[in-house]
């Protein structure tokens, strides 16, 4: 379970003053859930998510897991970023063992474990021989998801993992991520840009309004598998744009193009 | 014709424009003032009486050869790990790249042969002083390219590598240095150059008794032109094939297997 407590964070400025982020946030995401995270660019979705990794600390207020206090990361919660980040030097079988190899695994193991994981995500062993310089986007993220699948992980932090992917791909991994997910029940924080992709993923989505301390979590209440062109679908959309927690300033927000899970500019 | 050129090493036309303007040069010498230019043919036949034995200064040609490698490995390899050690350590600790940073700046407009005052004043004349003038004019420019490199390793790396359960040892050697090592295999090739000039011009000044710098001069003094161009090419000859052998073995083995170059754009 992760709970966030009256999380503040901000950012100093340049003259000294500091910029609010998030502002009392508070947010319980319970084991096996899949929340998305949905709202406009700089609102503060990945500076949430880094929060829950480990990777930065808040200002003031308390993230905990499972009880205790994050203060670094860890494999037990695993992070998709948006543009893979596969270390370039290793191929993509060493990539998987990385961290692999850090919980002691070796030999024949650490082989057999890669293989499987290289296969559950749909790749070949010649993929595995390859740098990730010669992989596709979708590859990539590929090759990244089974480097943190392959470690067990309790929860999945996913930074807009297929937002650069035509959408051909993004859908077929969007419903490998489901499939994984349902057989495992990881916990799922799925950060994205577009209505669409929350409405068809998520359990629950957290609306993170242009400004700090404006909140609000609603839950999607489709039964899965889901149908992207059913009536229940689009209303589920419908709701989830209307229901930002403040007049989005920006109209421009609401019809931006990102919303409608097009392409990103 | 063109297809001809294609078909060729880069490096054999370059040569051969070269062959040629010098070729041209030496007729012009000997038409307009009237004084013989070593051509490249007597310089080739003089370098080849040189490796059958003929004597130089005072020994054969492989003597000088030997000390002037022995000099340049020496000072090169003191600047080399000083210069990688130092741009590592910096890179990680910001208060001793805030305090430091800017020396190696400094030593960088420094030009090589500017360094026998101090030289001889530290060491007087002698081996020592050579060492010295090596080391610290290639430290500039390697310490300054691997600080740069360790610098700007990319923070996603590290926070992928934590992630994935990297301790501080494994995050050093594991991520921290193969993200550097193009930054280190640049430096060491612009210092690898900047030793070996400067080796050649202080083993001509301070009078090192023998080196290929050393009996350039010698040559020079007696009005044996030939040999003094003949050391010359000899000079440049093992500069290339240090560069090309040591430097480009590395690189192949390494950077152009994670990123080709064709495709860094
Ligand atoms: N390290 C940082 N230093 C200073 N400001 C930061 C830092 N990280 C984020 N910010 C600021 O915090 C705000 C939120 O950034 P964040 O990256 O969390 O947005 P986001 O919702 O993920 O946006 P996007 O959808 O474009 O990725 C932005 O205004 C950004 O400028
Ligand atoms: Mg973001």
């Amino acid at each position: 379970m992760i709970v966030l407590e009256r999380v503040f964070k901000s950012f100093p400025l340049d003259d000294g003053r500091s910029e609010p982020v998030l502002s009392d946030l508070n947010l319980t995401v319970s084991e096996g859930e899949f929340l998305a995270i949905l709202g406009p660019s700089g609102c503060g979705k990945t500076t949430l998510l880094n929060l829950i990794a480990g990777f930065t600390a808040p200002t003031r207020g308390r993230v905990l897991f499972n009880g205790t206090e994050i203060d670094r990361p860890a494999p037990e919660r695993a992070v998709v970023f948006q543009d893979a980040v596969l270390f370039p030097w290793l191929t993509v079988s060493r990539n998987i063992a990385f961290g692999l190899k850090l919980q002691g695994l070796k030999g024949k193991n650490l082989d057999e474990k890669v293989s499987r994981y290289l296969a559950i995500m749909g790749l070949t062993e010649e993929d595995g021989a390859k740098y990730p310089h010669a992989l596709s986007g979708g590859m990539s993220q590929r090759v990244s998801l089974a480097r943190v699948l392959a470690l067990k992980p309790k929860a999945l932090l996913m930074d807009e993992p297929f937002s650069s992917l035509d959408v051909d791909t993004r859908e077929r991994l969007q419903e490998e991520l489901l499939r994984l997910w349902a057989a495992r029940r990881t916990t799922v924080i799925y950060v994205t840009h577009s209505v669409e992709e929350a409405a068809y993923l998520a359990d629950r989505v957290l609306l993170l309004g242009p400004s700090p301390g404006r909140a609000r979590t609603v839950p999607v209440p489709l039964k899965r598998p889901r149908n992207r062109r059913s009536e229940e679908f689009l209303a589920t959309k419908e709701a989830l744009r209307g229901g930002f927690p403040e007049p989005l300033c920006c109209a421009t927000f609401r019809h931006s193009p990102h919303l409608e899970g097009g392409f990103r500019p | 014709m063109t297809g001809l050129f294609r078909k060729m090493p880069k490096s054999t036309l370059s040569i051969v424009l070269l062959l040629t303007a010098w070729r041209l040069a030496a007729e012009g010498v000997l038409l307009f003032r009237g004084v013989p230019f070593p051509t490249p043919e007597e310089t080739f036949l003089r370098l080849l009486e040189l490796l059958a034995g003929k004597n130089l200064a005072g020994h054969s040609l492989y003597v000088h050869l030997f000390s002037s490698l022995r000099r340049w490995a020496t000072g090169f390899a003191v600047a080399a790990a000083s210069g990688v050690l130092y741009g590592l350590a910096a890179g990680r600790v910001r208060a001793l790249e805030r305090a430091t940073s800017e020396i190696p700046q400094f030593l960088l407009l420094i030009p090589g042969l500017a360094w026998v005052p101090v030289a001889i004043l530290l060491f007087g004349i002698g081996e020592r002083a050579t060492l010295f003038m090596i080391a610290v004019s290639a430290f500039a420019p390697i310490a300054v390219s691997v600080l740069g490199g360790a610098k700007n390793v990319d923070t996603r790396l590290l926070r992928a590598a934590q992630m994935l359960g990297a301790g501080e040892g494994t995050l050093f050697f594991h991520v921290f240095l193969p993200a550097t090592l193009p930054s280190i295999l640049s430096g060491l090739r612009i210092g690898l150059g900047t030793s070996w000039r400067v080796l050649v011009a202080a083993e001509m000044v301070v009078g090192s008794g023998t080196g290929l710098g050393y009996s350039l001069i010698q040559a020079r003094w007696t009005l044996d032109y030939a040999s003094s161009f003949a050391c010359i090419a000899a000079i440049c000859l093992i500069g290339f094939f240090f560069e090309r052998v040591l430097i480009r073995r590395l690189e192949r083995g390494t950077l152009d297997r994670w990123a080709p170059v064709s495709e860094k754009g």
